[in-house]
């Protein structure tokens, strides 16, 4: 039986989707079976991420429904072929499927993958109830700002209250040049208060936003400061031991060096 | 605060009370519904809206209340306060005024009246979570059960996180732990924090200044004592205040002072 995860967070835009890619990925490289589930109806986003909103013919909706089989809906991606995509239906609203029919989807995938990482969406209502109606673990996704951290502590009792122990977090977008302005919380601040385990920290990054157009998940970017993260995170789920680097702020030449030398 | 031109003062018309997270509205129903809807006013009137969505138990003791008065009573409740009636849990607990008053006889006959109204609940508090020390009813609260039970405390052993509310009118509540902004602890009596309170706090919410709120670190978005509220002064986020403190209300506003024991 593989773990199933629900990524989540409360709040919206703090990079849900974008973890689950690249995680998602960057476990299937190293060799586990993944299937990554949208489960945003009506606003799906994760087939659009990982560039595979063109392969899509049959979604959650149409196996819940009926119309076809599980695997039949399951697109496998372009670049890694242990990577698979169960996307949400764009026409549908969140009311239209039950937490007992996304349980049955996600524990029937689990028979069949390592990893199942469900995409939940932002909010507290029924997104979420379905996104985390099988999960056995969470990773809540929390950018270091006070809205999203009020958010993510909401959520986290939530999932405490549906038994949900295995909680890890991600601090996401953290940047070092406005932690040391004092302007923006640094990850003590946010374990302050959320008080969980953390399971890894995302720096700022300027070039997710182009990958996500183009459908190229930045995990593939061996330069990248948020690629080298996420890798890092896919490991530590994995279960092995991966330190936490310090980000430091505004030194252009270590940083450039980092790039060149692909450490960062 | 009585109008002496009332027949019945309200403090005996209407008589509220906090029962574990909820209240009891005990009313005497030989006076006019009139009567009982402008005590009703007075009572809760400054109350506030720590209430809101707490479950309320209209109680009239022995005597009965006719269905359209009662009907009405909860219209009035529901759509000034947002409290939502219950179901009486433990339906044969007169007021002690009434009790007095009534003949055995009398009382028998409209006993079984209230009890086929009303269904009865039995209410469960996850045992886990609380633990209910002393409720011995003091002589104070017989002659004034207005007044929240000082003696009986609900000990709450988890942080609260955000959005989750813990609510005792009886008496005072003890957290060991932190309340996270946009928790919320409210109780009759005081409210001792034995970690961060970083949340909401209200002690004496059935209206009684005489109440305190101590907290190791007391970093709060709003304080309330009675019908009091306050803020805490602008300052940015990443407080570091590390000493224990008290708020007390002094000459009608609240004041917070460093706590150095009772």
């Amino acid at each position: 039986m593989g773990k199933i995860i629900v990524t989540t967070s409360g709040k919206g835009g703090v990079g849900k989707s974008t973890s689950v890619a690249n995680i998602g990925t960057a476990l299937a490289m190293l060799g586990k079976t993944v299937v990554v589930v949208d489960a945003d109806v009506g606003l799906r986003n994760l087939d659009i991420i990982m560039g595979l909103e063109s392969r899509v013919v049959y979604t959650s909706m149409n196996v819940i429904d009926g119309e076809c089989e599980l695997e039949k809906a399951l697109v496998t991606d372009r670049r890694v072929d242990n990577l698979k995509l169960l996307a949400a239906s764009q026409r549908n609203n969140k009311t239209d499927i039950q937490p007992d029919q996304m349980k049955e989807i996600c524990l029937q995938l689990s028979e069949t993958h390592d990893f199942v990482l469900v995409d939940s969406p932002a909010g507290i209502e029924q997104g979420f109830e379905n996104a985390s109606s099988a999960a056995n673990a969470a990773l809540i996704v929390t950018t270091p700002e006070v809205s999203a951290v009020r958010d993510a502590d909401r959520i986290i009792g939530l999932l405490q209250a549906k038994d949900i122990t295995d909680l890890q977090l991600i601090i996401n977008r953290l940047n070092p040049e406005l932690v040391k302005r004092g302007d923006m919380l640094n990850q003590f601040d946010v374990l302050d208060i959320l008080s969980i385990n953390l399971v890894g920290i995302v720096p700022e990054d300027t070039e997710i936003v182009g990958a996500s157009n183009r459908g190229l998940p930045l995990i593939y970017d061996g330069t990248s400061g948020a690629a080298g993260a996420y890798r890092r995170i896919a490991r530590r789920i994995d279960g092995q031991d991966v330190p936490i680097p310090e980000f430091k702020a505004g030194n252009w030449l270590g940083n450039l060096v980092g790039k060149l030398l692909g450490t960062n | 605060m009585k109008d002496s031109t009332q027949a019945v003062s309200t403090g005996s018309v209407v008589r509220l009370k906090g029962f574990r997270d909820g209240l009891r509205l005990m009313v005497d129903a030989s006076a006019s519904v009139e009567e009982i809807e402008i005590a009703i006013k007075e009572r809760m009137g400054n109350l506030g809206d720590s209430l809101a969505g707490t479950s309320i138990v209209i109680d009239t003791g022995n005597q009965i209340l006719s269905d359209s008065d009662l009907e009405g009573l909860r219209k009035l409740i529901y759509e000034t306060y947002g409290l939502e009636i219950s179901p009486d849990p433990m339906p044969s607990q007169p007021a002690p005024e009434t009790k007095l008053e009534k003949s055995s006889a009398s009382a028998e006959g409209q006993q079984d009246n209230v009890t086929d109204e009303q269904k009865i609940i039995e209410r469960v508090i996850p045992a886990k979570k609380r633990v209910v020390s002393n409720s011995r009813h003091s002589d104070a609260d017989v002659h004034q059960p207005d007044l929240p039970n000082r003696e009986a405390t609900c000990i709450i052993r988890h942080s609260l996180r955000s959005g989750q509310i813990e609510r005792f009118f009886e008496g005072n509540i003890v957290l060991f732990g932190d309340v996270n902004p946009g928790a919320e602890v409210v109780a009759g009596g005081d409210v001792i924090i034995l970690g961060r309170l970083r949340g909401l706090v209200h002690a004496g919410a059935l209206g009684n200044i005489d109440s305190v709120i101590v907290a190791m670190n007391l970093v709060p978005t709003q304080l309330r004592i009675g019908h009091l509220i306050t803020r805490p002064p602008q300052s940015g986020f990443g407080n570091k205040k590390t000493l224990p403190e008290i708020a007390t209300v002094e000459n009608g506003s609240i004041v917070v002072k460093a706590f150095n024991g009772f």
